[in-house]
């Protein structure tokens, strides 16, 4: 089963789920409110959307299935094969760190938050650890000037400001 | 080693955070203070706050910074000044669709999350027609509504549910007129409605006065009446639907509010601070020549103000059909 | 003359140099737009004179648009919304290291989009204003169909996964408050999704985060700079392929100008309607998307080009063309102006200096733009890892900025994530940011359009302007058995010849 699932059926798949998520939650949106029109209605583009979609997506599926699966290329196991390479960890402790950043930036603030992810992200990236520490440091001030002092912008406030 | 020492430093950098936030406050304020803008940097609401705000910043001794919190027609930066921090150092700048966003399912936030600081502007609604349009006045384009069949005349002003719609609708109902008879095209602001109009593309807009005055004064379009109780002094040849018979103003305003939960001697000292702003001779040039209308009123007046309109609206939604 | 001359005055030319240079950081960085720029500056141009405070927001508003393609063609991530189109193939030439040759060219060809866009403006404005008044939900469709129908001409490979992009793209745009009927849809009771999911940050996360992505998968050379070649340009080669595209440009520039010139369209849809176009009247039209010259110039004329466009109904009738000729026509107010019809014969002064400021700008905008690019190109000088974790960081702070709020970095993340996948599994981006962007043009003015006539499909039809826009929509989508059938029949005319 694993073996003939590739690609393309995932791809199959993840078009379908969405496209019948979709139909099903614009079920309870209104009738056009302003005018009698079924139409002018918010559910007509969305639904429309999703049957093409969801046609596309057996479209794929299709594909998927006629497809030998034996040549390793396109196969999922392969796609997965990947993940496991080392470089792949580094991916996603940043993809975490990022993860990090949107649930702290609120509670610790742009500078502590900002500090921590720049440097255990230069840190993981092979940057020598002063050189993490200053260069993170560096960064910070350049974004706080050109984003706090000369566009204004009010970074979250946290437990240093 | 080297990385004992790093957590170390890390560490240190993270409590003496924590210690810096310990120490009490003396007096407010003693930080800079922030006004919530719910609407888009270089638009009209956003404008005047940045105005307010160097004046309020001169007073109050500390910067005043506007923070631009957009969408979702005005429930992203309602909800945002709603929750913040009851410590008088966040403002919302409200404005008339704080009473919308329960009516329409946007947002559960109501007047009664707030509590006034003051009110400093208000706009009435005015009706324009082409400048070829055959009615010179309101009663005349009524009556034309009330005798074609229903669909003829295509109305716009702005979104579903903003102020300009609600009043279109309030002033169409209390001339017995079914709001159903005529058509909504919905707009995203006054703006692409004028366009509409000036391209012939609709018969009617409700928005404010200022908002069409460059292209009446040029003779392009006319302006039947505005929703205001009295004449504005700054167009005084625009009568009012109280004239013309028809019982009914509206319009849109703004002003500033903090969370409920704010402690009253906080209030008072925005309210002082904010009161000296608004009778500075700077801040009636800025709306004069602007062409906002000024109407104050302070503290539990607004807050009143805000609530009586809010219940109004009940009716007015059950007429659209709105919301739920 | 007079007025030309009057611009070269230093209490207008400091000011206005110097919001050129601010120019190159709003574009150069993701997430700072023109707009914030525009807005941040009106206040403090309430004492100047008019002209100097108009030299500002004219001046960052074309050297912004241009530094957008900077960090697109370097690193794919687009500075402004305009930007987007210039990854495809800008990025594409910077890949074979030809990024230097494409941002010259580039530069050159945004400072001559911006002339042919200002003349336009000088000498037609009137009739192209006329014009634009008479578009309305039924054109603006078409529009937005037509510049949609681009999304299975610039995408390459499977056309299901073309048609899956897009369609998502779309589907992503209708989230939010309905502007039809004002319900909020899929928001779940969450007021930042009521407020839809911003366009910006989607193009930051599925291009320029989901490079990074990739880039740290091959981990090696970490430490190495970022761009290994030096950065120098010929302009004499540079100029050759302008002359040799000439018509390319001046093509670009007029439909760029057009659509810029509507109240409903923009210098981001004029810039991917330009590129599509190109693409379908190029002789080597597959080499689009791979580094060719000619996915570079359409794109960047285009969008300058569509910034004199936007000032065309601001000038002649008051209306703004866009949000930085909204904020404009406000701050017009603060200066004792009457924007508004009676601006272009009461004001001729005024009006006779904009339009040289606009022509200034333009040449202006060679050297600025020039030093931008030297300045930026340092950056290359630091080693991978170290503009890796900038660029990152660069694009949270960045897409924070653009309505403050954490809700935007998270999209940045989803998106990011997603465009990874995607490009993994062959899915071509560049059709959902089309649909992002045109999926609302299309939905709002088709049901608004239907709630004007009753429910009647004829007006998208039966109107001169709509009817036109259709049918070149027709035409558009039967070109490619069209053109195969042409080119055969003249492959057998010419076999035939030889045969004799």
């Amino acid at each position: 089963m694993f073996k003939r699932l590739n690609v393309e059926i995932v791809i199959g798949l993840l078009c379908i789920a969405p496209g019948i998520l979709v139909l099903i939650l614009t079920r309870s949106f209104p009738a056009g409110a302003a005018s009698n029109m079924q139409l002018s209605g918010p559910a007509f583009f969305p639904n429309v959307l999703s049957i093409i979609l969801i046609i596309m997506g057996l479209l794929q599926l299709g594909q998927g299935i006629l497809r030998k699966t034996e040549n390793a290329e396109g196969s999922v196991r392969n796609a997965l094969k990947v993940l496991s390479r080392p470089a792949s960890v580094t991916l996603i402790i940043t993809i975490l760190l990022i993860a990090f950043y949107i649930a702290a930036v609120e509670r610790l603030g742009f500078f502590v938050t900002s500090y921590l992810f720049l440097f255990l992200l230069l840190w993981r990236l092979k940057v020598v650890w002063w050189k993490s520490l200053l260069t993170a440091l560096i960064f910070l001030a350049v974004i706080y000037l050109i984003f706090a002092k000369v566009f204004m912008i009010s970074l979250p406030a946290g437990i240093l400001m | 080693m080297k990385r004992i020492i790093l957590l170390i430093c890390l560490l240190m950098l993270v409590f003496g955070g924590l210690f810096a936030e310990g120490q009490k406050e003396v007096t407010f304020p003693n930080k800079p203070v922030t006004i919530v803008c719910p609407w888009s940097a270089g638009g009209g609401t956003d404008r005047t706050a940045r105005f307010i705000a160097d004046l309020l910043s001169a007073e109050l001794g500390q910067p005043v910074q506007v923070v631009n919190k957009t969408g979702g027609a005005g429930a992203v930066g309602h909800n945002a000044a709603a929750t913040a921090a009851p410590d008088g150092y966040t403002l919302g700048n409200l404005t008339f669709e704080v009473n919308t966003l329960k009516y329409l399912g946007y947002s559960d936030i109501t007047p009664a999350d707030f509590k006034s600081v003051l009110q400093f502007n208000q706009d009435a609604a005015a009706v324009t027609v082409s400048a070829d349009s055959p009615y010179n006045t309101v009663k005349e384009l009524l009556e034309a509504v009330k005798k074609e069949p229903a669909g003829t005349f295509v109305f716009s002003g702005s979104g579903i549910g903003t102020v300009w719609d609600l009043a279109r609708i309030a002033m169409l109902d209390k001339y017995g007129i079914d709001p159903n008879r005529v058509k909504y095209v919905p707009s995203q602001g006054a703006a692409p409605a004028i366009t509409e109009l000036l391209g012939n593309h609709v018969d009617v807009i409700t928005c404010s006065y200022p908002e069409v005055a460059p292209q009446v004064e040029a003779g392009k379009l006319k302006t039947l009446a505005v929703m205001a109780d009295e004449r504005n002094p700054q167009f005084a040849d625009i009568p009012t639907l109280k004239e013309q018979g028809i019982d009914w103003s509206y319009g849109t305003w703004r002003g500033f509010a903090v969370p409920d939960d704010t402690p009253d001697d906080v209030l008072k000292v925005l309210q002082d601070a904010m009161k000296k702003v608004v009778e500075s001779k700077e801040y009636i040039d800025f709306m004069n020549s602007n062409g906002f209308g000024i109407e104050i009123r302070i503290g539990a007046e607004f807050d009143s103000y805000m609530m009586e309109q809010f219940a109004g609206l009940a009716d007015i939604f059950e007429l659209a059909g709105y919301g739920n | 003359m007079d007025a030309f001359l009057s611009v070269f005055n230093i209490s207008v030319l400091v000011p206005w140099l110097l919001a050129m240079v601010l120019g190159i950081f709003v574009g150069g960085i993701p997430g700072l737009t023109a707009t914030m720029a525009v807005a941040l500056i009106v206040p403090l141009t309430y004492h100047m004179a008019p002209i100097a405070g108009l030299a500002m927001i004219i001046g960052v508003s074309f050297t912004s648009i241009f530094a957008g393609d900077i960090p697109a063609t370097f690193l794919r991530v687009p500075g402004t919304p305009a930007s987007g189109a210039a990854v495809l193939d800008g990025y594409e030439m910077n890949k074979q290291g030809l990024g230097s040759l494409a941002i010259s060219l580039d530069l050159v060809c945004s400072s001559i989009g911006g002339v042919i866009g200002i003349l336009i403006l000088i000498f037609i404005s009137p009739v192209l204003a006329g014009f634009a008044l008479k578009f309305t939900h039924f054109e603006y469709f078409w529009l937005g169909v037509m510049g949609l129908s681009m999304s299975a001409v610039i995408s390459k490979g499977s056309k299901t996964k073309g048609v899956i992009s897009m369609v998502l793209g779309v589907l992503v745009s209708t989230i939010g408050i309905d502007i039809a009927t004002g319900y909020p849809r899929f928001a779940f009771k969450n007021a930042e999704l009521m407020g839809g999911i911003s366009f910006i940050p989607v193009m930051i996360g599925l291009f320029g985060i989901s490079e990074v992505f990739r880039s740290l998968q091959n981990l090696e050379n970490l430490s190495e700079s970022a761009v290994g070649i030096r950065i120098s340009t010929s302009f004499k080669a540079v100029w050759k392929l302008v002359i040799k595209h000439f018509r390319l440009i001046l093509q670009s520039s007029i439909l760029g100008n057009l659509i810029g010139a509507l109240p409903g369209a923009g210098a981001d849809i004029a810039a991917w309607v330009a590129y599509g176009a190109a693409k379908r009247t190029s002789k080597n039209s597959d080499k689009f998307g791979k580094g060719c010259v000619e996915g570079v110039i359409a794109p960047t004329s285009a969008n300058n080009a569509a910034l004199g466009g936007t000032w065309i109904p601001a000038l002649v009738f008051g209306i703004p063309g866009d949000t930085i000729t909204s904020i404009v026509l406000g701050a017009m107010l603060m200066y004792g102006l009457k924007p508004g019809p009676l601006i272009f014969e009461g004001e001729r002064f005024l009006i006779n200096q904009i339009f040289s400021v606009g022509i200034i700008s333009q040449f202006f905008l060679l050297f600025i733009g020039y030093l931008g690019i030297k300045a930026y190109t340092q950056i290359f000088k630091f080693p991978r890892n170290v503009v890796y974790a900038g660029i990152i960081l660069f694009s949270i702070v960045g897409s924070y900025a653009i309505r403050n709020s954490v809700f935007d970095v998270g999209v940045v993340l989803v998106f990011g994530l997603l465009g990874f996948g995607m490009e993994k599994v062959d899915i071509p981006l560049p059709p959902m940011i089309l649909g992002l962007i045109l999926g609302p043009m299309i939905e709002e003015n088709l049901r608004v359009g239907l709630i004007k006539t009753d429910g009647s499909f004829l007006p998208f039809l039966s109107r001169p302007i709509s009817f036109v826009m259709f049918m070149i929509v027709v035409v558009m989508f039967f070109w490619d058995p069209i053109k195969k059938i042409i080119m055969q029949r003249k492959k057998a005319g010419k076999g035939g010849t030889n045969n004799e």
